[in-house]
């Protein structure tokens, strides 16, 4: 009986939100974006690369939604910060809190989060995110978007809309790149050193996106 | 111990990548343009099998070219020139050269146009021979001014306060529209101080600038916005082996 073994690649963690979370950052999202004065106020992008209208900070009040997606955030980096330890790959885990230790939710710190507020043409070239764990998470599709990821789909090499992560180059047998169709309420949480792309797309409407990075601490 | 008044170290660099560069006499430039421009309507069009999203504008179009036509029979001839000049800069012992084989073995199988209008991009990819071995060039055709003025504002006003460079990436910019971007090696900001090096590298459009790299180098092209068409050409140039 043979055996695979596939120890390379870094991992994303794919999951779902739930739906208060969708609620809570949308609503954030559309009251600051709606705002010149506050899109100005909580504005982000001079920290990031992306040539997109608007990237803004999200100023959730405090209170039980807050938590809520604090919780998610911190919840979904354990889940995958265990899955790596059962990998046998958590090496910054290990050395701060040895081999027997498991995280909680105390030992990841959310260093920064934003929304993505991409239209139509607008792009992200290729970057990577600070801390240890990077996350996106989809809020809005277009609505006629499905539609023109039909026909993308049909193409031999679809990519408009898409997020594009990278690692490494190609070789024969191995994989260097992986597409993925955003949809509401899936999150994807991946190394930050992970590089990746957002390509434009045609479609009318907002295509809103949260982002964050977070560290694990002791 | 006193502080050495004199420095101690000498640096040397072992590079990940290599990218060469060539500039095209600008009546090659006119003579290629017009090879296209007469020629389209019994190009093949390569926009099925290529990965470039080139479809937002009418004329937006990738034509492979025909190489048996006395244009590409003589760029051909360049490009396969700069392909074996590449590979004489590259760190190998002369038995692995002349393994590698002479001039006569770089063959260009492929040559092809791109024409690219506002919201046409190339997602990232890497190009391929048939052979496995070779380079592939880039050489831009048509650039519009709004793409061109990009990397004299990118290498001349990229200074911040204490001249230090600043990353014009960041707060939509738009530095890097139009741009070619190559990735390569992973990176993280851990490795900022620990001294790796970036695994970036943007080439900025300018007419007659010609870009070699070779076959393995994942790279993608961003989009541009306004008027005006970014015309490049592609080559690989394939290295028979006869083992």
């Amino acid at each position: 009986m043979s055996k695979f073994v596939e120890p390379f690649s870094p991992t994303i963690m794919e999951t779902k939100v739930s739906e208060q979370f969708i609620d809570t950052v949308n609503a954030v999202g559309n009251d600051v974006l709606s705002s010149d004065t506050k899109s100005i106020q909580y504005d982000w992008s001079h920290k990031l690369v992306g040539k997109v209208s608007k990237e803004i900070q999200i100023p959730i009040p405090k209170g039980e939604d807050r938590q809520h997606v604090l919780s998610t955030m911190r919840n979904g980096c354990v889940e995958y910060l265990n899955y790596i330890i059962d990998k046998n790959r958590a090496y910054d885990w290990y050395k701060k809190s040895g081999r027997e230790k498991r995280p909680t939710v105390k030992n990841i710190k959310i260093d920064s989060s934003w929304i993505v507020s991409q239209y139509s043409g607008e792009y992200n070239p290729a970057h990577h995110h600070n801390g240890d764990f990077s996350a996106v998470i989809y809020l809005k599709i277009p609505p006629k978007m499905q539609s023109e990821l039909d026909v993308e789909f049909k193409d031999h090499y679809p990519a408009n809309g898409l997020i594009e992560f990278m690692y490494g180059e190609n070789c024969d047998m191995r994989s260097d790149t992986i597409k993925y169709k955003p949809e509401v309420g899936t999150m994807l949480i991946f190394p930050s050193y992970l590089k990746h792309f957002v390509y434009p797309f045609y479609s009318e409407g907002e295509r809103r996106s949260m982002s964050f990075n977070a560290s694990i601490v002791i | 111990m006193d502080q050495p008044k004199q420095k101690l170290l000498v640096m040397e660099t072992m590079p990940a990548i290599k990218i060469g560069f060539c500039q095209l006499m600008q009546r090659d430039v006119d003579e290629i343009n017009d090879y296209i421009d007469t020629n389209s309507h019994r190009l093949n069009d390569l926009s099925y099998s290529l990965v470039g999203q080139i479809k937002q504008n009418p004329k937006s179009a990738q034509y492979e070219f025909n190489l048996d036509d006395p244009v590409p029979q003589k760029m051909g001839n360049l490009f396969a020139q700069l392909a074996k000049e590449y590979a004489d800069n590259h760190p190998l012992s002369p038995e692995i050269r002349n393994n590698i084989g002479p001039i006569e073995d770089y063959h260009v199988k492929k040559m092809w146009s791109v024409h690219s209008y506002a919201g046409d991009y190339n997602p990232l990819h890497e190009h391929g021979t048939v052979s496995g071995r070779g380079v592939s060039m880039i050489v831009f055709l048509k650039v519009p001014p709004q793409i061109a003025e990009l990397e004299p504002s990118y290498l001349e006003n990229n200074k911040g306060e204490k001249g230090h460079k600043t990353n014009l990436q960041h707060g939509n910019s738009g530095a890097t529209d139009g741009v070619t971007q190559f990735v390569w090696d992973a990176y993280s900001m851990y490795d900022v101080p620990r001294f790796k090096h970036s695994p970036f590298a943007n080439v900025y459009p300018q007419v007659g600038k010609i870009c070699v790299f070779p076959i393995w180098l994942l790279h993608q092209v961003s989009p541009f916005y306004g008027e005006g068409e970014r015309r490049t050409m592609s080559c690989n140039v394939d290295i028979i082996n006869h083992v």
